[in-house]
């Protein structure tokens, strides 16, 4: 064997070589550098690296392109990437080639980038509109933005755009794979794109995922190896890396061609093993089995939003703290009040009657959406139905509430100032017992429009009105008012009795819509739910009803209210209105009366909780109380998590779904573990076969010989198989006494050393003599083992 | 730092499956599902691979043939040796070095490659600045797992011993006594008996005894015939090499030049070497640069001490004179 002759010094620098020679006067020896047969096979190597980058970059691009059904050239994009892959590793093969790489790599990237812009924006923007597409389709959303493709063909932008955005992939991975052999960078830059698929279950091809998977192992691998180590940064002949420990140097090997090669092996097993696993137990069926929980939902929202309204509306979104909701009723899982002020109002109050500050009236209803009412007959301020009697002055102060409106309580004869600042009301309260109608023939022509205008509901919706309009008995003899407070009155105890108050009832699953599903399935909901559902049945029902939204001053916070003077018995106080106070209720048109709140949403009871969304316990806690979301058809769940043996009943069907996969791989496991000793001993025989047949004895002896010395191992007679055949024999002679077979274990490695060293090996007479020795010895080995 | 660094790998292992956990239970996402139960089952792939193949995994050392020189540079050769297909990519061999006159506590590792069926060689190099006995020492091989989750701790016992024998120096001269103790006719043969054979008669030479003159050979030459007893020349001189603490090179480079000046000049001598362990003296008769390579190693062998070996013989040796003592700024006469 060859080594190299000359240990090159020259790489450790100055300093390292003073220490030398230093170490040298001072304890007599030091060590040196350390050489080996055959230089690292650096190509070997950066080519390796490059196939990693392709597979990583790839299967990226592949699998996001292929998930959303986008026609591409895969020929062009597949020699693209790969020869941009391959380049990109090829940078680090010396310095030379890195700093010159480098250059040529940014500098052909931007006249790329330059000269086919139009290519690579029309064919990015046909990408981002196809996700778009997949994500209306999925969330069953009204809306669809679709941003404009300069050139139109996307035979020609796509893979154009897909070859640019392999390449920011090869400079992004170059830097992860290359340079540092991160797995989680490699991990994260490449998975999360692909998340834009898996969210909306859509599974990218299996093979795309098994180039991923072989990346991600072999990274994973290489890093904590240490045979990643950048050629570039070392001179030829330099094989290990010395560090300088607390005591003493630990020497690494840098690079090795061959272990590289060996894990990318070990990887691409795991990934068929994840074919094997994926295809085996899902197939092509990756439909979702939801059991609704909070998390998903939150997402949900903000995925939608962004569909919808582009990245930037996540910024500056409608949330569901509380505050108005301006008739939009979708997309709302849960309310959590934040409890900061929104008005502070300032006035005498008259009774601990609620007063109602109105600020959005809904009118025509279309799926999860009330559209705000423009009514030019009929202004929230000086509305015509009012004792002319025991005016009153409110004054409002808006902190936080929406800007868009007035707050304005019912029978409002003036209000000036802002609606971002403080503005000053006058008004009548009116109570339940007051009785101040007015001739309904002034009002006529509004009257005749309200009864026309406020009795529509979608076609859509009238199968489930009529049906709770039947179950909750509300069709009454009386007429007029009196049948319609009869109604009111019907409707809200059948609310009371068949739903329930709550501010987390769970988001609306996609494609259905929120008062049907209010209706059918979900049982419970707060205000919005009942005011919303309330005005559809009362319009189905023929009588004129609004959905309103605003502030409520109740008698509770009335109480909290603080004094700022009393004079002449008249107390004025000043009471602040948090989020919490938000509310919204039904308004019926009564004849003679007009516009009248009647309020359907039942108590809570108090014993509703607000639930942190950002607390663990809060997300934990969807599992075992989550919501309604259909199960494969089934009617929706009740989901209260009453005592601990539900909660893990339901924790267990939340898991359930998990039960196959894991099943499967843990049989597959099993399989494997009973299956290899067979597939080894099969595998061996053949190989013993095949030399037996070419006529190598020496080969086939030594097969059986490491198949002998291994289950000597595995008896314990020996203590490691790769000693010298007399050393083995030497061990043996502990556990065999008789002579004749001392002679046989002696024969037996003498046959060893002469097939793997001598020239001549052996000859059929040592093969055929020695095999039937070898169990022999084994059997005698394993008795005498077992008798001790 | 490596622990921290290990610690901080299992960790990050620990967060990837918990987020995988959270998004296959929240997300329902079955590809998280999958890799999930992938990353769960991978680790005891890996570690049942790992102990697997440990087992099959060794290194061995040996040290090329021949003498090393104080000054060369020698290779130890390093053979590790994977007798299946799980590559173990992280073989730590943790080994120490030194000479032995300069105990060194510091332990140094390698980390080599163990590929599949990999039956690599390695040379490891040494460049040595003092004579005396070179020990390299391994007693464990750590071998991770493919995933590195677990370290295993092979036995794997390497133990290596060299001599490295000093340069000749230049001797100033010093006229060189003879070791009276005892007689040359006495002298005891290897057969435990005295022995007064006679190897040849040669002519007179200046110094030979007048006793030794062969007086009927003479007369019949006409010239002054000597005659020389069996090893009686040889025999003339005994050196004691005082190798203290410190300073050993020094005592064993005179000790090795004046040897070998002595050798190479026929002039046997016995060499008397002190065991510090039970303060006695061992005496080897040196009469070729074999037998002068058997004392340098016996010397090595049995170390050193801060006793004074001078006193230490006359004390055991009280009638004796003409000891010629090696210390290690000179050589003496006594």
């Amino acid at each position: 064997m060859s080594l190299q002759t000359d240990p090159h010094p020259g790489f450790m620098g100055r300093r390292e070589l003073g220490k030398r020679a230093a170490q040298l006067t001072e304890r007599g020896v030091c060590e040196g550098d350390i050489l080996k047969e055959r230089l690292p096979r650096k190509y070997v190597s950066v080519l390796l690296r490059g196939l990693l980058i392709f597979l990583a970059s790839y299967g990226t691009v592949w699998g996001l392109v292929s998930s959303f059904d986008l026609a591409y050239d895969p020929v062009k994009v597949f020699f693209g990437i790969l020869v941009l892959s391959v380049f990109s590793a090829s940078i680090y093969y010396n310095r030379l080639t890195f700093y010159v790489g480098y250059v040529i790599m940014f500098l052909t990237f931007f006249v790329y980038s330059v000269t086919r812009y139009s290519y690579i924006n029309s064919g990015f923007q046909a990408i981002i509109n196809e996700i778009n597409e997949h994500y209306v389709d999925y969330f069953s959303l009204p809306a669809l933005r679709v941003s404009q493709e300069i050139i139109a063909d996307r035979n020609l932008t796509v893979p154009i755009a897909c070859i640019f955005i392999g390449w920011v992939y090869c400079i992004m991975l170059n830097v992860t794979i290359s340079s540092y052999m991160n797995p989680a960078l490699t991990f994260v830059i490449t998975f999360l794109p692909l998340q834009a698929a898996f969210y909306i279950d859509i599974m990218p091809p299996y093979l795309c995922m098994m180039m991923l998977i072989m990346c991600y192992v072999s990274v994973l691998v290489l890093s904590r190896a240490g045979y990643y180590a950048l050629p570039y940064r070392y001179k030829k002949y330099v094989l290990f890396s010395r560090r300088r420990r607390k005591k003493g140097f630990e020497d690494s090997y840098i690079l090795s061609a061959k272990g590289m090669l060996s894990v990318f092996w070990v990887s691409l097993a795991i990934s068929l093993a994840f074919y094997v696993v994926a295809t085996a137990v899902f197939g092509d069926s990756f439909s979702t089995k939801y059991v609704s929980n909070k998390l998903k939902n939150k997402m949900d929202d903000y995925v939608e939003i962004i569909v919808m309204n582009g990245i930037t509306s996540v910024f500056n979104r409608y949330d569901a703290k509380g505050g108005l909701a301006r008739g939009r009723l979708g997309g709302i899982g849960s309310v959590t009040p934040d409890y900061d002020t929104d008005l502070e109002v300032t006035y005498v109050p008259d009774s601990t009657d609620t007063v109602y500050l109105r600020a959005f009236v809904g009118d025509t209803y279309t799926i999860d959406r009330f559209s705000e009412a423009d009514d030019p007959n009929y202004s929230i301020v000086n509305e015509p139905f009012h004792p002319d009697e025991d005016v009153r002055e409110m004054e409002i102060f808006n902190i936080d509430a929406d800007e868009g409106y007035y707050y304005l309580p019912y029978h409002t004869f003036e209000a000036d100032g802002d609606m971002d600042g403080a503005s000053h009301v006058t008004y009548v309260p009116v109570h339940e017992e007051d009785d101040y109608p007015i001739d309904d023939d002034e009002m006529y022509p509004y009257s005749e429009y309200v009864f026309e205008h406020y009795t529509q509901v979608p076609e859509s919706l009238i199968p489930v009105l009529d049906d709770v309009v039947d179950k909750g008995d509300l069709i009454t003899d009386k007429r007029g008012n009196e049948g319609m407070l009869d109604c009111c009155y019907r409707l809200q105890k059948y609310f009371a009795e068949n739903y329930r108050y709550s501010l987390q009832p769970g988001r609306t699953p996609m494609g259905s819509d929120v008062v049907e599903y209010f209706l059918t399935s979900q049982d419970r909901g707060y205000c919005m739910h009942y005011a919303s559902a309330s005005t559809l049945i009362l319009r189905y029902l023929g009588i004129p009803a609004r959905y309103c939204e605003g502030y409520v001053i109740t008698a509770s916070s009335l109480s909290q209210g603080e004094l700022v003077s009393e004079e002449g018995g008249e107390k004025k106080v000043k009471v602040q209105l948090t989020d919490a106070a938000a509310h919204a209720w039904v308004e019926v048109y009564m004849i003679n009366y007009g516009w009248v709140p009647y309020e359907m949403t039942p108590p809570s009871f108090g014993d509703e909780e607000y639930a942190d969304m950002g607390s663990l316990m809060s997300i934990l806690s969807g599992l075992f109380t989550s919501t309604s979301r259909q199960e494969d058809g089934d009617t929706a769940e009740e989901s209260i998590a009453a005592g601990t043996g539900e909660m893990f009943s339901r924790f267990g069907k939340s898991v359930a779904f998990l039960i196959k996969p894991v099943g499967f791989s843990i049989a597959a496991l099993i399989l494997i573990l009973i299956m290899r000793p067979l597939a080894l001993s099969l595998y061996s025989y053949l190989k013993v076969l095949f030399s037996l047949r070419k006529g190598d004895y020496s080969d086939a002896y030594l097969r059986r010989y490491r198949s002998y010395s291994s289950r000597l191992l595995k008896l314990k007679a020996i203590s490691t198989v790769n000693a010298d055949p007399l050393i083995i024999a030497d061990a043996l002679g502990g556990c065999i006494k008789d002579e004749k077979d001392l002679e046989k274990i002696s024969r037996i490695a003498e046959n060893a050393r002469r097939a793997a060293y001598s020239r001549e090996g052996i000859g059929e007479y040592e093969y055929k003599t020695s095999c039937p020795d070898m169990r022999h010895i084994a059997a005698e080995v394993k008795k005498n083992m077992s008798h001790r | 730092m490596e622990h921290i660094k290990n610690a901080l790998y299992i960790v990050s292992y620990v967060l990837m499956v918990a987020a995988l956990l959270i998004v296959s239970v929240f997300f329902r996402q079955i590809l998280a599902s999958v890799l999930l139960i992938f990353l769960v089952i991978l680790p005891f792939i890996s570690l049942y691979a790992g102990s697997y193949g440990a087992r099959r995994l060794s290194v061995s050392a040996s040290l090329p043939s021949g003498t090393v020189d104080e000054g060369d540079e020698f290779r130890i050769r390093l053979k590790i040796r994977n007798t299946c297909a799980v590559p173990m990519l992280r073989c730590i061999l943790e080994y120490t070095f030194c000479n032995m006159y300069r105990q060194d506590d510091r332990s140094f590792s390698i980390t080599l490659p163990g590929e599949s069926f990999a039956n690599d060689t390695y040379d490891v190099c040494f460049k040595t600045g003092m004579p005396g006995v070179f020990t390299f020492d391994a007693d464990h091989l750590l071998v991770s797992d493919p995933l590195h989750f677990h370290t295993f701790r092979i036995k794997n016992e390497i133990h290596i011993r060299c001599y490295i024998m000093p340069r000749v120096i230049p001797i100033p001269y010093v006229p060189l006594v003879m070791y009276e103790g005892e007689s040359a006719d006495e002298l005891i043969s290897e057969n435990g008996e005295l022995t007064r054979d006679i190897r040849q008669l040669r002519e007179y030479r200046a110094g030979d005894r007048l006793k030794d003159i062969h007086w009927k050979a003479s007369a019949q030459k006409g010239e002054l015939i000597t005659k020389e007893y069996e090893r009686s020349t040889d025999l003339l001189y005994l050196l004691l090499p005082e190798v203290k603490k410190g300073a050993e090179e020094k005592v064993l480079r005179r000790y090795y030049s004046l040897g070998k000046a002595m050798v190479e000049a026929s002039m046997g001598f016995v060499c008397a070497v002190f065991d510090p362990s039970d303060k006695s003296f061992e005496e080897l008769k040196v009469s070729d640069a074999d037998s002068l390579n058997d004392s340098i190693c016996r010397i090595m062998d049995l170390g050193s001490s801060s006793d004074d070996v001078y006193a230490n013989y006359m004390y055991q040796n009280p009638e004796c004179t003409g000891v010629i003592r090696i210390c290690p700024e000179e050589i003496i006469n006594t």
